[in-house]
């Protein structure tokens, strides 16, 4: 569900930006608020969370991991990973959860990138928005204050999943349509974004249910539903940081032999919807550009540009665009040249 | 990306390459930063039917990396991870009218976009990024996971690289079998804690609680070549925003 910088435009990149800069601003916040409640020793300002710093880090890596690892959809042809911000609120709290998923947003965009950098905030708001701060709080909260037993956690953890992947995969929808990169039909691109992230939040909910439940039979203080029985202070760490380090691995590791090689949900609703386009997409939003269809239009007979005079232009277009190819590479291959002989002279 | 190890190479890589010393690696990480967004800015504002635009674009990650001496696989590496979806985008788009266009413009602006973020990355230190957040007031909260996640994700994969290598000379180069796999990751799992463990010890020790308390030095405010390198690199974009230098030089052969 990355999107990367091309899928937006820069309006709709700069808002979502907003957006989640104001959601992760928020979280501080209350994090901090949080803190300030449990902390009562008189530390420095950055000591009150500085246990808290690696539980993130470990935490983050894990979904990191996670993240790499699709997952085969029966039935469907298709795959998907998992998103990680109901695990993340579940086991963190949903503020914290959405800081440590931005950070783990910022490091794939950074590192590998994947999703893009403008397109940032539109990926914080539906990976990490979407599932910590209106999933979690108004389907996994509730049904988990019932009691925290397994049948409950896997009930929660699906249902929230779901949800959240749904409201993340319709925002994605949205946005790549507000943004006006491609030709897709609005009702075409959502009839298969939705019901392909049903079927990865199922999946994704079963594995954030069994990981949950496994860390409620292991180690239950870590869970933020279990917080009000906290373990005593100074209970060592060591074994929170033990089982989630084994779970990283397992996940990173063992599960990724099984990983797939098909391509992820987004990848295959928007393929899926190829066949279709080319029945309902005349006019609406194309009628909009004609104006800069008709300077540079490529391929005549699909466009308003159909005259000689602007085929002139387009060919000219293209005969330019090969020039400014061509003068880029030697431009390219001249500097790397020119600084390998710098390099070569003896000192 | 199929696996963690496979991730080794490319954690490494950009790290690896950020310690140059070339122009483009001493310039302040904030120019950098700027540079980079107002270049995403004015690419993915082309609107889906300009593609001859575009082209001129690929000037500025050309030339950066070839200053940069950032080598042309590392690009083509991190355009693998983004390059299918952003092609299944443009694919469907295809048979609709002006299609083809969209295509070749959301597949030029994918390329451009995901250079220029990469350049960003290969030129850039992580501490230099930390260090540019925290002048940006994103508080510590943020920017410690950001860096922990970094420092466990590198640990964790390090340890699991040396331990294949060595699992690999004692099998005659054999990929891990089924049957050890179970020890291989309790072993992995062990050194990776250790590993944390260690990590969390000596940032005690260094008085630095368990948070990161690490910022470069190296940048302390942008010096004039760096508002220079800003202001002409930004010029340079929205001129090229404008004008279509593609059809400019493509009128000095054609006659439109």
């Amino acid at each position: 569900m990355h999107m990367a910088d091309a899928l937006v435009s820069p309006a709709v990149g700069g808002i979502m930006m907003a957006a989640s800069a104001a959601a992760i601003g928020v979280s501080v916040k209350k994090m901090s608020k949080e803190r300030l409640d449990e902390a009562k020793l008189p530390e420095s300002r950055n000591a009150k969370y500085s246990a808290l710093y690696p539980l993130m880090g470990v935490m983050g890596a894990f979904v990191f991991a996670g993240q790499m690892i699709n997952f085969t959809i029966p039935g469907t042809g298709s795959s998907g990973h998992i998103g990680g911000g109901i695990l993340l609120a579940a086991l963190l709290g949903p503020w914290t959860a959405l800081i440590t998923l931005a950070a783990v947003l910022l490091i794939q965009c950074l590192v590998f990138a994947d999703g893009g950098l403008l397109a940032y905030g539109a990926n914080v708001f539906n990976m990490g928005v979407a599932s910590c701060l209106l999933a979690y709080p108004f389907i996994y909260k509730p049904i988990i204050k019932r009691g925290t037993s397994k049948k409950n956690i896997t009930i929660a953890s699906i249902a929230s999943v779901v949800v959240g992947l749904q409201i993340g995969a319709f925002a994605v929808v949205l946005q790549t349509m507000a943004s006006g990169v491609t030709a897709l039909p609005f009702g075409a691109f959502a009839a298969l974004m939705q019901p392909i992230h049903l079927a990865i939040g199922l999946v994704e909910g079963i594995v954030t249910a069994s990981v949950l439940s496994f860390v409620h039979s292991a180690r239950p203080e870590i869970l933020d539903a279990n917080r009000s029985e906290r373990i005593p202070r100074g209970k060592p760490l060591k074994k929170v940081f033990a089982t989630l380090v084994i779970l990283t691995v397992l996940v990173g590791g063992g599960l990724s032999l099984f990983a797939s090689s098909y391509p992820d949900g987004l990848e295959w609703s928007i393929a899926g919807v190829a066949g279709e386009t080319e029945l309902e997409s005349e006019g609406g939003v194309y009628d909009s550009t004609a104006n800069i269809v008709e300077s540079t239009a490529f391929m005549p007979d699909y466009s308003v540009a159909n005259t000689d005079e602007s085929l002139g232009t387009s060919t000219a277009g293209i005969i330019g665009s090969a020039i400014t190819f061509a003068l880029t590479l030697i431009i390219g291959v001249a500097i790397s040249l020119l600084k390998k002989k710098t390099n070569a002279k003896p000192v | 990306m199929p696996n963690l190890y496979k991730a080794i190479p490319f954690i490494n890589e950009a790290e690896l390459l950020a310690q140059g010393t070339s122009f483009v690696h001493k310039l302040h990480p904030l120019a950098k930063l700027t540079g980079t967004l107002a270049y995403i800015a004015c690419v993915i504002s082309f609107p889906r039917t300009n593609t001859t635009g575009l082209s001129a674009f690929l000037l500025y990650p050309v030339i950066t990396a070839a200053v940069a001496n950032i080598p042309l696989r590392f690009f083509v590496a991190r355009l693998l991870i983004a390059a299918p979806l952003s092609l299944a985008a443009a694919l469907a788009g295809l048979f609709a009218p002006m299609g083809a266009q969209a295509f070749i413009s959301v597949l030029i602006k994918t390329v451009l976009t995901v250079s220029a973020v990469s350049l960003l990355t290969a030129t850039t230190k992580m501490t230099d990024v930390d260090a540019q957040l925290a002048r940006l007031y994103v508080p510590a909260v943020f920017r410690a996971p950001f860096m922990m996640i970094g420092r466990y994700l590198s640990a964790l994969t390090e340890e699991a690289a040396a331990m294949s290598r060595a699992y690999s000379m004692r099998s005659r180069g054999g990929k891990v079998a089924m049957r050890n796999m179970g020890s291989f990751l309790g072993q992995l799992i062990l050194r990776s804690f250790d590993r944390a463990g260690r990590v969390s010890l000596a940032m005690k020790l260094r008085g630095n609680g368990n948070a990161i308390a690490i910022t470069s030095t190296a940048h302390n405010a942008p010096r004039a070549r760096d508002l220079v390198y800003i202001a002409a690199l930004c010029a340079a974009f929205v001129l090229l925003r404008i004008f279509d230098i593609s059809i400019i030089i493509g009128s000095l052969f054609i006659n439109p």
